[in-house]
């Protein structure tokens, strides 16, 4: 069973709190993503589960047994480093043999399981080049094969494709993607990239300032989300303030929507852009269109109502395209989302409590 | 894994280890600059019985040894800034233009130290010996260059190459010349190079002998040489030579330390890596 | 362009030109020398005399073998010393940064007050071996012995820091990502010490190993005064000739075959490089 545990860890950088007590459970076979911006103490999170970087206190455990207090060669953790690290010195083939000899697998054993991934990641042919010799796309497969051929318990990834171009990514996310379903590997995947996030996981892990905001799956995040950091890094939202008042939910606009028992109150709200529903060429429309943004599939406007700038989405097949200063109409949805009140980890640069 | 609380066990092997190989040498010698003269120090006398600041205060009125010590100083920096000067150009030229001989260039430059100090010396002394210029400051200066160009050239080029070529082509759009790009961009990002250069030439220079033995000696005495003689005549005279052993490294020592404190990197190991 | 064409011999004129005229001719001479066709006392013409006195002659066989030996084991001695410490140089621990201060010191030190030490410290008669006397033990002779341990001593203890820091520079460069990739995959520190930092870092080590023997091939200093009466060194043997019995053909045979020797290391040294240069980038 890889069910990797991770609990109360913290780490302290100088007076930097990298990490301020992540409790976080992967279930057996699972792909969970760590999300979150430059800083957010994803990747040291992914160093102290490798035993690169150690943890000030907590503990990590895969299954019943504690990893932490052991070295790295015995944690029996794949890794994948966002700058690939392969062995320059080494072959392809004696890079994916490396982690094989150091467990004392036989040479027939590792021809064999070495020839096996090497067809796994679509790379047989090019065992005796160089990495030198490799593009960036070959670099990472064999950097993926590297950590795979040894049957580790736990793969950990470092946003290994952050160094690839854009039509690059996509179609190594998607092989990535099956991968890893056809081995049941247990991965723990680490980004900035909110998109590859949503394509991969199977649960993803929001992360802000070295504290765990939110987890939950793709979609309960991104149509459910309980924070605002969580609604504002997945995608693109509107953020809008109300107030509670008498069981009615003011719009800075005026308009109102029931407030299902909400105390009176500051209320914020997140709509997604593609939940505003759009009526063009509404004279009496309580929305200017103030920009216009195509972009083949779909369109993106900017409308201003009263004070208040919003963001909206429609598919871009076939409709009309509207034009700046057009009078149309903007309309929310019946039950708008509710954010939760702001979690304390928002406030900005943690210092060590004393 | 890199935690200074489980890596104590390797400060205390490599303090150890320091303290074995540096610091009890130059403790002895420092008793043996304090022994007593009418005592001396003889086995099997672990530590002297007694101690005196006699030949401290001896070689040090001896105006001689000052004027050694003074001499090395000059001529350690004349060389620097000559060595520098020279240095310059060429290594600019090796780190920044390619052409076709480079590989040779570069072999040919490091090649004065495949040669012995001794026949550069002997070479050269015969030749300055029609020249005149033997037991001369000029002819020393002359002789050491020899020797710390090609460390000069190699640790000055590759402080050069290290600046991206980017950032004064950058410069360059921006409407600076040549000579202002060389002014407001290759002498300060080269800066810590340069000083590695001359540092490790000064420290070359105070302590050359071969070469400075041969074209200098008997009248161009640096502070080397003085010891030798005090070494390795036929009487071996200690306690002078632990007192000029002193004279010889603490400045070294001290200007060493402090071009380490004034620069925040380690500038010689930088300097000295890129070799 | 064409001022470019300019420009080039103009920069590499004064440090190149410099050599040219204070190394290369003074090379040029011995050369001649060796072979009896530049004297300065006496007449010019050519002769293989002196490199047959040096072959024929015992005494220079002799001095020429040690010469041999002591840049060999002092070298290798600074090897094993650097090689390890500049390892462990990369790590974090207590005091780094005096450590880093303090393991340089040889580098400002002479090579004749190096040769002093030895001879207070380790020599009989020096505080080592008065120490072992009260607990009767007896020390080897380690100056002007037959295997010459004091001169390897000190030889060794001025070439560490050299050495130590040019290996180190080429470990510093190896990306650190690599070796973190090697841990996971279940390398020991030490494996990790000797199938990755060693191989990414040979570029360094084989610079350091050649600058020290070539350096230590021209030894005068510390052989004259620590090393054994017999043999002696040839740089030792050159400074006699030179100076006492004005015999400078000879002299010139001899820096001839040292400089001969070293060449042959330092193009090996250039053979090796970039070989290893083809086939990978240490780091990266």
């Amino acid at each position: 069973m890889a069910e990797l545990t991770i609990s109360n860890v913290r780490k302290t950088f100088d007076a930097v709190v990298a990490l301020a007590g992540a409790n976080i459970t992967v279930h057996d076979g699972e792909f969970l993503t760590l999300l979150g911006p430059s800083g957010c103490g994803k990747t040291t999170l992914l160093r102290i589960i490798a035993g690169i970087t150690e943890q000030d206190t907590g503990e990590v455990s895969i299954g019943e047994q504690r990893i932490d207090h052991l070295p790295p060669e015995r944690r029996n953790i794949g890794m994948v480093f966002q700058s690939y690290a392969l062995f320059p010195h080494m072959t392809v083939r004696g890079n994916l043999a490396f982690g094989l000899r150091m467990r004392g697998v036989n040479r027939s054993e590792i021809e064999r399981r070495v020839g096996e991934v090497l067809e796994l990641v679509d790379l047989a042919g090019l065992a005796n080049r160089f990495p030198k010799q490799l593009s960036g796309g070959q670099q990472q497969r064999v950097a993926l094969a590297r950590a795979l051929v040894i049957e580790p318990e736990v793969l950990l990834l470092d946003e290994p494709l952050s160094n690839l171009d854009a039509k690059l990514r996509e179609s190594l996310r998607e092989d990535l993607r099956d991968l890893q379903r056809q081995l049941g590997t247990t991965s723990i995947y680490v980004t900035h990239d909110q998109a590859e996030a949503m394509a991969l996981a199977d649960r993803i892990v929001v992360m802000n300032f070295g504290h765990v905001v939110e987890v939950g799956a793709p979609v309960t995040l991104y149509r459910q989300p309980k924070y605002r950091f969580t609604a504002e890094f997945l995608g693109n939202t509107n953020v809008i303030e109300t107030q509670a008042r008498g069981g009615v939910l003011e719009l800075p606009w005026g308009e109102r929507r029931a407030s299902r028992g909400l105390r009176d109150g500051k209320v914020t709200l997140s709509v997604r852009p593609e939940d505003i529903q759009l009526e063009p060429h509404a004279d009496d429309g309580n929305a200017i269109v103030e920009a216009v943004t195509f972009l083949g599939s779909l369109v993106q406007y900017q409308v201003r109502v009263a004070e208040t700038q919003l963001r909206i989405q429609t598919a871009g097949k076939g409709v009309e395209i509207l034009k700046v200063n057009d009078r149309v109409k903007a309309v929310l949805p019946e039950t708008p989302h509710i954010l939760a009140e702001d979690a304390p980890q928002q406030a900005s640069m943690s210092v060590v409590e004393k | 894994m890199n935690t200074k609380r489980k890596n104590w066990w390797l400060s205390l092997g490599l303090f150890g280890s320091a303290l074995l190989a540096l610091g009890l040498p130059l403790i002895v010698t420092a008793l043996w600059s304090l022994i007593d003269p009418k005592v001396g120090w003889f086995a099997p006398d672990v530590i002297p019985r007694s101690f005196s600041t006699h030949f401290w205060q001896d070689t040090l009125r001896d105006p001689g040894i000052f004027r050694s010590m003074i001499l090395s100083l000059v001529i350690a920096t004349i060389v620097t800034a000559f060595s520098g000067a020279l240095a310059l150009p060429t290594a600019y030229a090796l780190a920044r233009i390619p052409f076709r001989a480079k590989r040779a260039v570069e072999i040919f430059v490091l090649a004065p130290l495949i040669v012995p100090g001794i026949i550069v010396g002997v070479a050269l002394g015969t030749i300055f010996f029609r020249l005149k210029l033997v037991f001369s400051i000029p002819g020393v200066v002359l002789v050491q260059s020899v020797g710390t160009l090609p460390f000069m050239i190699r640790i000055l080029s590759a402080a050069l190459e290290g600046i991206p070529e980017d950032i004064l082509l950058a410069a360059r759009t921006l409407g600076a010349g040549p000579l202002q790009v060389a002014r407001h961009l290759v002498v300060p990002l080269a800066r810590p190079g340069f000083f590695a250069g001359g540092l490790l030439t000064f420290i070359l220079s105070f302590e050359e002998f071969d070469k400075t033995f041969i074209v200098g000696a008997p009248l161009v005495q640096t502070l080397p040489i003085r010891l030798w003689k005090f070494l390795g005549g036929q009487l071996i005279i200690f306690p002078n030579a632990a007192v000029v052993t002193f004279l010889l490294i603490v400045p070294m020592l001290l200007i060493f330390f402090l071009a380490e404190r004034i620069l925040k990197e380690d500038v010689l190991a930088a300097g000295m890596g890129k070799l | 362009m064409r001022r470019k064409r300019l420009v080039l011999p103009l920069l590499l004129f004064p440090g190149g030109g410099y050599l040219l005229v204070f190394f290369g001719v003074p090379l040029f001479l011995a050369v001649m020398g060796g072979f009896g066709l530049y004297n300065i006392a006496g007449d010019n013409s050519f002769t293989l005399e002196h490199y047959r006195k040096l072959l024929v002659v015992r005494e220079f066989r002799d001095g020429l073998i040690l010469t041999l030996y002591l840049a060999f084991t002092s070298t290798g001695l600074g090897l094993v010393v650097s090689v390890p410490l500049a390892a462990m140089l990369q790590l974090n621990f207590v005091g780094k940064k005096a450590f880093n201060a303090i393991y340089k010191v040889p580098l400002v030190v002479p090579s004749v007050v190096a040769a002093f030490l030895v001879l207070t410290f380790i020599d009989r008669g020096g505080m080592t071996s008065r120490a072992l006397a009260l607990v009767n033990i007896d020390m080897p002779k380690m100056v002007r012995d037959r295997w010459a341990i004091g001169v390897l001593i000190a030889m060794t203890w001025k070439s560490i820091p050299f050495m130590t820091l040019i290996i180190g520079g080429s470990m510093a460069g190896i990306s650190k990502d690599v070796l973190h990739a090697a841990r996971t995959l279940g390398a020991r520190p030490l494996t990790v010490f000797l199938r990755m930092q060693i191989p990414l870092a040979l570029p360094g080590i084989t610079a350091a190993t050649l600058l020290t023997f070539i350096g230590a091939m021209g030894a005068f200093v510390v052989p004259n005064l620590l090393g054994p009466v017999y043999p002696l060194p040839l740089s030792v043997h050159m400074y006699d000739n030179a100076f006492e019995f004005n015999e400078w053909g000879l002299v010139s045979a001899m820096g001839t075959i040292i400089t001969l020797v070293s060449t042959a290391v330092l193009l090996t040294y250039y053979r090796l490089t970039r070989g290893a240069q083809r086939a990978f980038q240490a780091g990266h």
